[in-house]
């Protein structure tokens, strides 16, 4: 049995996941971390990928390449490119009007295209999930941002196969966190918005996504670049400079490798304030032979990051307005993305979406890689047939939703939806109802409209008339309403009380646009 | 809680649902991956089972629920022994789903019929219960056994007793009713098919494709069905491995025998309605009207390029007749006209000489005494004769315009110049009688050779002569290489003909007639010289002439240089060495009665001459 693997693959980190026994789980790399730093380097002697590479980049800044995954893909003119040239600590030549990385190797210059750093990381990725299973096949799904294009996506799946994963499919980076969170998979017969908020380290994005009959569809996205958890280092680093000038009235921000240590401790001190209240931060020896010692505390972290927190959340309010839904329909917010981790930024999006659960059961970081790993253990051992499903897009479904009028205990009507709206045809539902013991007839009366219609505002669609019921006292008379929508568009209903028999059908065509 | 329905109230469709709208999914998720599935197999979502799938049992639970549970009266009539010929379908209670039940729905059902009919249940309910294998019960669990079972339902199915296997005869009602007929037995054989999806018999709308694939794919139907459910004796019941190998040959046997019958079944419907098929028939009457379209198709292209052709090649032999009958007409008109011009003209002329006449006589041609009258009567119908009308116009108006002498000197002047005229002509026709004389005289001298000899080239051979002399090694050969180099035209002669030519000349000495018209050839204004010292002595003038006259006396190139001269030359050449400022100048002093530019000419002359020389003996010698 080939292992099925979820990979989320961001520009700052990348993680694996895998399904066993019915349950997603992170594969830690070797040195027990769950997420793996996207980070290659070059020294003279060798290339190493990961956290050596992350840790080496104080020394070796030049030859260590992060934030591929910005570059994957894009040709040399792209704005992203002109960005990654302003931050890159390596530098980017063009080469064929596509974006090169020189670095020094073995005592000379030698170029990598991004889709070479990138399947060096995914072997990096591979050796990590080989250290865990035996099995040499690795079905993986990927995760992908929304907005990647089939170039970008191409290029993830070249890189992947070459690292000796067999790519069954790419999925969007928000669907497979929400699909972590199983939202929607219980039942067909579910369907909500669902808010993804992912706050990466170079980037944020929001997404609305609707689930209906189980199935995800994207009602609007907002992605921002360049903002992220990297400025929020930038912002303890600040912190950490204005302290030590404080104290020894020293600029430190000349002396480039003060600035480097500077930059690890404030992101170790990021992380360890999400869990607790205080970080303290020591580098020895940081500036002119001085050791730097200093605690900050999770409200003083909080004071100086607020209104870049603020900032953080302009594109939950943007997406929102964007898929015209009101923000009492949200249900639930996912949250992904390293940074979603701080307690203050949750708490900020729970107030902005305050009717929503907010969902950090699951880790976010390690979010999208669950549920990419739930889908390849779904699709693993299905054959070629993944790679058409991919292709499906557009599917048919209900413009609005099916009701049903009932009447409460007052005898006042109330519609019922049977259907709800931009449910995926072809469906097949079942309701019962129950009928009042005196009524010898009852009457099933179908109105289409919006969800909140009431009997006036909706269309009637169809009477069914049951009548001749039984009339015992203790027979409860229940009717079974059975509706199918045909591929087509059309419905066709089936009404039957169960204790007589009595049944009637009508079949109501769609109207043709 | 249902609305009560009011009096009256039936049901009805109001309104149209709204045309469904299309949602873009992601595919994620367990939900779309079924869908997928749907989507990709064509399947209906009833046919569709996902196993483990809660809601979709929901749905066969409500599909079995809705079959007619009726049935223990068939239950309970049940034998044990006669299990085999049982229906399995209809004790299970899904009599109606048959094979295409899944597997999911058979078990639900067994389980739901077990609840109802377990001797314990019935126990239970106080009902009498048979004891051990005689109760139906064993007949249930019997039709499970087999139908829970993939190999052993697929045998059942083979033979399942509703299954109608008939063919439709081929006769006219069916041919008639060829849907109606076959449509439903088609679809109902369909299900033995190993391959899906089966093609469907189609509508009289079916494309060629269509009914093609239809008939390609049931003249090559893989069927599934088997007879093993039909053997006479279980293979189990052998009580040794001879008897078991015996029953399962036996079975076997039967089994080919009738899965040969259901293949020839089969064959047997697809024959039929191929032969019945409307859309066959159709289908070969129209490609034979293709066909035949094609052939007239063909023939109408083949004509009509044939009438191109024709058409092409009248309007070209019209064209001609039209261009020639047009040239002809001009040529008659040009003729006309030219006929019509010259009659005019004769008739001018007539005119003029007329008046010229009239204006001679009534001025009594200008002269007194009969005898100048009949001369000059005799002059003026000559001048009529002779002169054009345009001179004789002219000399009519100039004798009109005039007094009588004016009018005479002009007559007498025409007359003159008639008189010349005549004389000229007289003279060139003499003088051309000559020439060809002359000619024909060259052409008898010059033999066969055809070669003519011109001056130059004569001059030449007179010159080659005089400078290799007789004993000269092959002299004739070196004299006719010296001629071909030296020559101004293209023709190459041997020295053969360089020998006669020699000889011709030298003899030509003796006759001074041929000489004379030798010289007369070669250069006409030297007719009159006569003897060769004269021709030495005039040799200013002769120039090159004399050199033919007698070539021995030829010493130096003389030209119209004398000895004298020539020394001079030679002198001033020796005292003025090249490079002498003005040395030409000086050169052109030293030499009496010649100028500067006639020194270097002949200085040019002299030093070509010596280099031909040069190079003919070199020639020679190779």
């Amino acid at each position: 049995m080939a292992a099925s693997i979820g990979i989320s693959f961001g520009a700052t980190s990348a993680c694996l996941a895998t399904q066993k026994d019915g349950k997603a789980e992170v594969v830690a790399n070797e040195d027990g971390q769950r997420v793996t730093p996207a980070v290659v380097a070059y020294t003279d002697t060798e290339m190493v990928v990961g956290l050596a590479a992350k840790q080496g980049w104080i020394r070796n800044a030049a030859n260590t390449i992060t934030k591929v995954k910005q570059l994957l893909g894009k040709k040399f003119t792209d704005p992203d490119v002109e960005h990654a040239l302003k931050i890159s600590s390596c530098k980017i030549v063009e080469k064929d009007s596509n974006p090169m990385y020189a670095v020094k190797h073995d005592g000379k210059t030698e170029h990598f295209s991004p889709a070479h750093i990138t399947t060096l990381i995914f072997r990096k990725l591979m050796d990590i999930a080989q250290s865990k299973e035996t099995s040499a096949v690795k079905n993986a799904v990927i995760a992908v941002p929304l907005n990647f294009d089939e170039q970008q996506k191409n290029g993830i799946r070249k890189a992947a196969t070459e690292a000796g994963f067999n790519v069954l499919r790419t999925i969007p980076e928000p669907v497979a966190a929400a699909y972590a969170h199983n939202i929607g998979q219980e039942s067909s017969k579910d369907s909500s918005v669902v808010l993804v908020y992912r706050v990466g380290g170079s980037s944020i994005d929001g997404t609305v996504l609707a689930v209906n009959g189980g199935m995800y569809s994207v009602l609007s996205s907002v992605r921002r670049d360049h903002l992220g958890g990297d400025q929020l280092n930038s912002i303890i680093v600040d912190y950490f400079v204005q302290e030590f000038q404080r104290k020894w009235k020293m600029d430190v921000r000349e002396n480039k490798r003060a600035m480097a240590k500077l930059q690890t401790e404030a992101e170790k001190a990021k992380q360890i304030l999400s869990t607790m209240p205080k970080a303290s931060c020591h580098v020895e020896s940081l500036h002119e032979g001085i050791d730097f010692q200093c605690d900050i505390s999770r409200a003083r972290f909080e004071s100086i990051s607020l209104s870049l927190l603020q900032k953080f959340l302009e594109p939950i309010e943007e997406v929102i307005s964007q898929a015209q839904v009101k923000k009492e329909a949200i249900k639930m917010v996912v949250l992904c993305g390293g940074s979603t981790k701080i307690p203050k930024l949750q708490k900020l999006a729970q107030e902005c979406v305050p009717h929503a659960d907010v969902l950090n059961s699951v880790a976010p970081d390690e979010v999208i890689a669950m549920g990419a790993a739930k889908q390849a253990a779904l699709l693993s051992g299905k054959g070629e047939e993944n790679s058409l499903n991919e292709a499906i897009s557009e599917i048919p479904s209900t413009a609005r939703a099916v009701m049903l009028k009932t009447v409460d205990d007052s005898g006042s009507p109330v519609l019922k939806t049977l259907v709800p709206a931009h449910s995926p045809i072809p469906l097949h539902c079942q309701h019962s109802f129950n009928v009042s013991p005196q009524h010898t007839a009852c009457c099933v009366e179908l109105y289409e409209g919006d969800q909140e219609d009431t009997v006036e505002k909706a269309v009637l669609l169809a009477k069914i008339v049951l009548s001749d019921l039984p009339t015992g006292e203790d027979d409860v008379k229940v009717v079974s309403v059975a509706l199918h929508f045909r591929r087509e568009g059309s419905l066709h209903v089936t009404c039957t009380e169960k204790s007589s028999g009595q049944a009637d059908d009508v079949t109501i065509e769609c109207a043709t646009e | 809680m249902l609305p009560e329905a009011q009096e009256g109230e039936e049901t009805m469709v109001v309104a149209r649902l709204s045309a469904p709208a299309t949602i873009c999914v992601e595919p994620v998720g367990r939900w779309f991956e079924a869908y997928a599935h749907r989507y990709r197999h064509k399947k209906t979502l009833s046919q569709h089972e996902s196993v483990g799938d809660s809601s979709s049992s929901e749905e066969e639970d409500e599909d079995l629920r809705d079959e007619d549970f009726q049935e223990d009266p068939l239950l309970t009539s049940l034998d044990p022994k006669d299990v085999k010929t049982q229906d399995h379908y209809a004790v299970l209670g899904i009599a109606k789903l048959r094979y295409r039940a899944t597997h999911a729905q058979i078990k639900q059902a067994y389980k739901r019929i077990v609840l109802k009919h377990h001797p314990d249940k019935r126990r239970q309910a106080g009902k009498v219960v048979k004891e051990g294998d005689d109760d139906y019960y064993s007949c249930i669990t019997k039709a499970y056994q087999l139908l829970g079972n993939k190999v052993s339902r697929r045998s059942f199915d083979s033979v399942d007793p509703e299954f109608d296997d008939s063919v439709p005869p081929n006769n006219s009602s069916s041919k008639e009713n060829f849907y109606e007929v076959f449509g439903p037995v088609i679809a109902s054989n369909a299900r033995w098919s190993v391959k899906k999806p089966v093609p469907k018999l189609g509508t009289a709308d079916s494309t060629y494709e269509e009914v093609d694939h239809f008939y390609s794919f049931w003249y090559d139907f893989d069927s599934w069905r088997e007879f093993s459910y039909l053997d006479e004796e279980d293979k189990e019941k052998g009580e040794d491995r001879e008897e078991r190998r015996w029953i399962e040959k036996q079975n076997k046997a039967a089994r080919q025998k009738r899965k040969k019958e259901e293949v020839s079944r089969i064959l047997k419907l697809v024959d039929n309605a191929y032969a019945c098929d409307p859309r066959i028939k159709k289908f070969k009457e129209e490609e034979k009207r293709k066909k035949e379209e094609e052939k007239k198709a063909k023939k109408e292209a083949a004509r009509k390029i044939a009438e191109e052709k024709e058409r092409q090649r009248q309007a070209e032999l019209e064209a001609e007749r039209k261009q020639k009958e047009k040239e002809e007409e001009e040529a008659k008109a040009k003729a006309l006209v030219a006929k019509k011009e010259k009659e005019a003209a004769k008739k001018q002329l007539k005119k003029e000489r007329k008046r010229l006449r009239d204006v001679c006589k009534t001025n009594d041609y200008y002269v007194e005494g009969e005898s100048d009258t009949v001369a000059m009567m005799e002059s003026i119908e000559k001048l009529c004769n002779r002169l054009q009308i345009a001179s004789l116009q002219d000399l009519n108006t100039a004798m009109a315009k005039g007094s009588r002498e004016e009018a005479k000197a002009a007559l007498d002047k025409q007359i003159e110049e008639m008189e010349t005229d005549i004389r000229r002509e007289e003279e060139e026709r003499i003088a051309a009688e000559r020439k060809k004389q002359q000619e024909s005289v060259r052409a008898k001298e010059k033999g066969g050779s055809g070669k003519p000899w011109s001056p130059e080239d004569l001059a030449l051979l007179v010159k080659a002569v005089k400078t290799f002399p007789a004993g000269t090694v092959s002299r004739w050969e070196v004299i006719a290489a010296f001629i071909n180099d030296h020559t101004t035209t293209d023709i190459k002669r041997t020295a053969k003909e360089v020998l006669n030519k020699t000889k011709t000349l030298q003899k030509a000495e003796d006759s001074r007639t041929l000489r004379t018209e030798v010289n007369k050839a070669a250069y006409e204004r030297l007719e009159k010289s006569t003897t060769e010292a004269a021709s030495i002595k005039k040799a200013e003038d002769a120039g090159i002439s004399e050199r033919f006259d007698d070539p021995s006396v030829y010493q130096f190139r003389t030209g119209p240089w004398n000895a004298d001269e020539q020394k001079c030359l030679e002198q001033a050449l020796r005292t003025y060495p090249a490079g002498t400022g003005d040395r030409w100048d000086l050169i052109a002093e030293a030499v009496p009665g010649r100028s500067k530019k006639d020194c270097m000419v002949r200085y040019k002359e002299l030093v070509e001459l010596v280099k031909a020389k040069k190079a003919a003996q070199a020639a020679a010698k190779k």
